[in-house]
């Protein structure tokens, strides 16, 4: 074991049987049942408290708590659950008609209201309506419902952990951190082995190509194989059998179009994303810019920046924590920024004069 | 001149090509024809708002109509856009209060083009945020536990059927 503290390691452990539950779930691994019985309980606990402590630290409200800003404002709804509860259904369904799947998803989320309206089948149009607002996405693959599709497509974490994860395994329809990427069985020839024949020489179960600094290669989910195995099993006749093998590998080619198209639009949408950020932080330096020279500081910020490019040093204007966030400038951000730029920049100004008249020496 | 009246006892009085912008109002007229010297009741209406709406119609005043069910047909399979023309954006800008009061005049009075300004609005709203800050913005108040919040964002299959 290499060296770490107490506390690690029992997060770790905590950590590791969270995703053993999981795992256990996904991947079919086996436990000893009294075992994993322990490490449930365990790893509740550790969650509700890594929650409190998170929502302290956020300072985000409680549950059942109405938001600060509107707790003297208003005792009477907000518009979106006035809208909900008092106002044609048709108004709130055009509403969300111009929203995108992932804004749809994040609704679902906020009151059991909402959720009720918008996980309910009689919803569809709205998800197929919202999917036509995003451009060049691929069509929705029928093993997946809607709600589904959008947390695959937009909901950067792991799906069982939490944890972030950008990248997504298309065809096992999920988003896996390391942990679990590693405990994945390689798809090898020992794998193939234990399928049932027909399924193995057919070549119609997915797989996936893992690349971490721990493993590479191809991989296999064994939930899915089970549950392919399953279906094969509970077919009677050879023509029932061909039938749904030929359906299998139908699905296999179009998985494979669709991964594919996925993979582009996924990229796409990170590129403009990051464009985006790169954006807003730009405006947001002019803006900071612009706001110190009313105040006449302009000048000794932009020194700063002029020596950045060639300078090793680690005090930077640019790339300050409080100049480069992807937020845009409001007055309230700007007095709550103000002083400690003002500090920066009279420290350097400072140490800047000081320097100048020792070489004038 | 057509007199309209509001349900706080204001009257209006308003050039039949403005007030025509509402459906409602336009079939009602057509109703009980040219002529008629009486003010027609908004009773879902009160005088704020309809103040509000007049200057919308005031501002899009000859500019044609949607027809009837033009649209509802065909914009099934496009893109919507939230892009809302730059006094629009500066009409819409109000508080809560009056643009839920907008969205609901809008509908009752039949103004097509006022109730996509106002809903466009409310999505954008929406758009991008956390579920978090959706709440903020809307006051909606969370009543799930938060085992039930952790639980949710894992359960995105369909509801069982009600």
């Amino acid at each position: 074991m290499p060296r770490r503290s107490a506390r690690i390691q029992a997060a770790n452990t905590a950590n590791d049987s969270q995703h053993m539950n999981a795992t256990q779930a996904f991947l079919v691994v086996k436990h000893p049942r009294q075992e994993v019985e322990v490490e449930e309980e365990l790893s509740e606990e550790e969650r509700l408290r890594k929650r409190r402590k998170r929502a302290s630290a956020s300072g985000k409200t409680k549950k059942g708590s109405v938001p600060k800003p509107f707790r003297k404002v208003r005792g009477r709804l907000g518009l979106l659950e006035r809208m909900a509860k008092d106002v044609p259904v048709e108004i709130i369904l055009e509403v969300f008609c111009y929203l995108q799947p992932r804004d749809l998803l994040r609704l679902a989320r906020t009151s059991l209201e909402l959720r009720n309206i918008l996980m309910s089948k009689t919803s569809e149009d709205i998800w197929l309506a919202a999917r036509q607002n995003v451009k060049d996405l691929p069509p929705r693959p029928r093993d997946l419902s809607e709600p589904q599709y959008a947390y695959l497509l937009y909901e950067p974490c792991c799906h069982v952990c939490d944890r972030r994860v950008v990248s997504v395994l298309w065809s096992f329809r999920m988003r896996c951190c390391k942990f679990l990427l590693n405990r994945f069985p390689v798809f090898d020839d020992e794998f193939l082995a234990k399928q049932p024949k027909e399924i193995r020489d057919s070549y119609i179960l997915p797989r996936e190509l893992i690349q971490t600094t721990e493993r590479w290669g191809f991989v296999s989910h064994n939930g899915i194989a089970a549950r392919y195995k399953a279906e094969f099993e509970t077919l009677q006749t050879p023509e029932e059998r061909d039938a749904w093998l030929d359906r299998k590998r139908e699905e296999k080619l179009q998985s494979r179009k669709h991964t594919s198209l996925c993979g582009s639009w996924f990229n796409r949408r990170e590129a403009e994303r990051t464009l985006e950020l790169n954006h807003i932080r730009e405006s947001r330096k002019e803006d900071i810019l612009s706001r110190l020279g009313e105040i006449g500081w302009r000048e000794e910020a932009e020194i700063m920046m002029k020596i950045e490019g060639c300078s090793l040093r680690r005090i930077t204007f640019s790339r300050h924590k409080l100049v480069k966030q992807p937020r845009k400038l409001t007055d309230y951000g700007w007095n709550a920024i103000k002083d400690e730029l003002l500090k920066l920049l009279s420290d350097h100004k400072e140490e800047r004069t000081k320097a100048e008249s020792n070489i004038g020496k | 001149m057509i007199v309209v009246k509001t349900s706080d006892n204001e009257t209006f009085t308003v050039d039949r090509e403005v007030v025509e912008r509402s459906v409602l109002i336009k079939n009602m007229l057509d109703d009980i024809g040219e002529n008629s010297e009486q003010a027609i009741p908004l009773p879902n209406v009160n005088s704020s708002v309809l103040k509000k709406v007049l200057e919308y119609c005031e501002h899009h005043r000859g500019e044609p109509l949607p027809a009837a069910d033009a649209d509802t047909s065909q914009e099934d399979t496009r893109k919507r856009s939230t892009d809302i023309s730059e006094w629009d954006q500066k009409f819409i800008t109000v508080d809560q209060e009056m643009l839920f009061e907008i969205i609901l005049a809008a509908n009752y009075l039949d103004i097509k083009s006022l109730l996509d300004v106002g809903c466009k609005t409310v999505a954008n709203m929406i758009k991008g945020k956390t579920p978090e800050e959706i709440r903020k913005l809307f006051n909606i108040v969370n009543d799930f536990t938060p085992e039930e919040e952790a639980q949710i964002k894992k359960e995105n299959e369909w509801a069982e059927d009600r």
